[in-house]
């Protein structure tokens, strides 16, 4: 009794297990891609993502099975340079409508600790603008095509501190003549309660930090325009790894949080001739509704 | 008339002293398992809040309980308290119900 007991919020960059707690509520955050890099035909780019999604999440039962709705507000700007000057892309709007499920199949709790893993399945809706000729499929909006996801996430969340990992596999199809490559997602975070020390009674405020490495496996893609005849798009795909430090903070201890992370590749292999990252940034809330 | 007058007398201190025999309010301490954010406390507080009677909530996270104080005259069954915590998304440990005697303020 009295030993400082579990409590630290969910990470920020990677899948939770504990499906209680920021269920029936809203989460947002501004995102910051930027990306540099040799490009096909000797150019050189910079890109310039600013994402804004919005999740919805809703517990059918708590704990036990979630539903949610994503859906990102995009602006995308690249500049291509070259010996002729600079020439400006850009393209925003709404992107894709995700829809997921969340079910967990695995419990375990205990006094001041908690083990859970959930089963993920969800559906991408080709909802964003996408086929825009003028420009590269990498700065549409949407997909132009139905994505399906199938993943697994796991959390053991013990006094103070929490480890938390997750597998997303997407599935692509073809639309608008172009078919994104199939992509894994796989994390790894690590959650520790900074402040207080001991957590004594709800609701108190808390900051929590996290390390995470988050990695993203894409295969390549295929272009099915009439120009490439179903080819594989060589410079595309490949696989990065982030290392992404960040910090949580519950003002009140109830209903709402703010939170932040940067993420830095630490291992960056494409095929060919891409963009690389310079850096991602995220800044969000998460604010339960009812 | 002395009769009458005793039964009087008594009848007025039976009205002036009843209070004083006091009232029974329950507090119910349940032991909650899995209890590991303050987010997850949010949701368990709104359940048990829920329940009929429930007058106020107190969550021990370092202690791995929650408190539920009763209403005056009110009743809530353990099978409720354990049902709330579930719908919750934890796991119910003992439920311990007393009844704290009041008095006359």
């Amino acid at each position: 009794m009295g030993d400082p007991v579990l409590a630290q919020g969910p990470p920020i960059n990677t899948e939770t297990a504990l499906l209680v707690g920021f269920t029936n509520a809203f989460r947002t955050f501004n995102q910051e891609v930027d990306r540099s890099g040799d490009l096909p035909g000797g150019m050189r780019g910079d890109l310039h993502v600013h994402a804004v999604p919005m999740i919805f999440p809703y517990a059918i039962t708590q704990g036990k099975l979630v539903i949610a709705g994503v859906i990102p507000y995009l602006d995308k700007k690249l500049d291509l340079h070259g010996p002729a000057g600079t020439t400006r892309l850009e393209e925003n709007g709404f992107g894709d409508l995700r829809l997921l499920a969340e079910y967990a199949y695995y419990i375990k709790d205990e006094k001041e600790k908690t083990t859970r893993a959930i089963a993920i399945g969800g559906i991408d809706l080709p909802t964003g603008s996408h086929g825009d000729p003028s420009l590269p499929p990498g700065l549409w909006n949407g997909s132009g095509a139905t994505s399906y996801l199938v993943g697994t996430a796991f959390s053991y969340i013990p006094p103070r501190w929490g480890f938390y990992t997750d597998l997303i596999y997407r599935i692509t199809t073809e639309g608008s003549g172009f078919e994104f490559g199939d992509t894994l997602r796989y994390d790894l975070a690590f959650g520790y309660r900074l402040w207080p020390a001991v957590y004594e009674t709800f609701p108190s405020p808390q900051v929590n930090v996290y390390l995470e490495l988050n990695g993203l496996w894409e295969q390549r893609s295929r272009d099915f325009r009439p120009s490439a005849n179903g080819n594989k798009v060589s410079d595309s795909g490949g696989n990065t790894i982030f290392f992404s430090p960040g910090i949580q903070y519950v003002p009140t201890g109830r209903a709402f949080l703010m939170e932040t992370s940067v993420q830095i590749p630490v291992v960056e292999n494409l095929n060919g001739n891409q963009l690389k990252t310079d850096y991602q940034f995220n800044a969000g809330l998460r604010w339960l509704i009812f | 008339m002395s009769k009458q007058r005793a039964v009087f007398v008594l009848l007025i201190l039976a009205t002036l002293l009843s209070p004083l025999a006091g009232w029974a309010n329950e507090k119910i301490t349940v032991e909650v398992s899995g209890l590991s954010c303050p987010f997850c406390a949010f949701g368990l507080e709104k359940k048990l809040k829920q329940l009929p009677g429930a007058e106020k909530v107190t969550i021990k996270i370092n202690e791995g309980k929650a408190e539920i104080d009763v209403a005056e005259g009110k009743k809530i069954a353990k099978d409720q308290v354990e049902q709330a915590v579930k719908e919750a998304g934890f796991t119910p440990g003992s439920v311990r119900i007393q009844e704290e005697k009041g008095g006359a303020p």
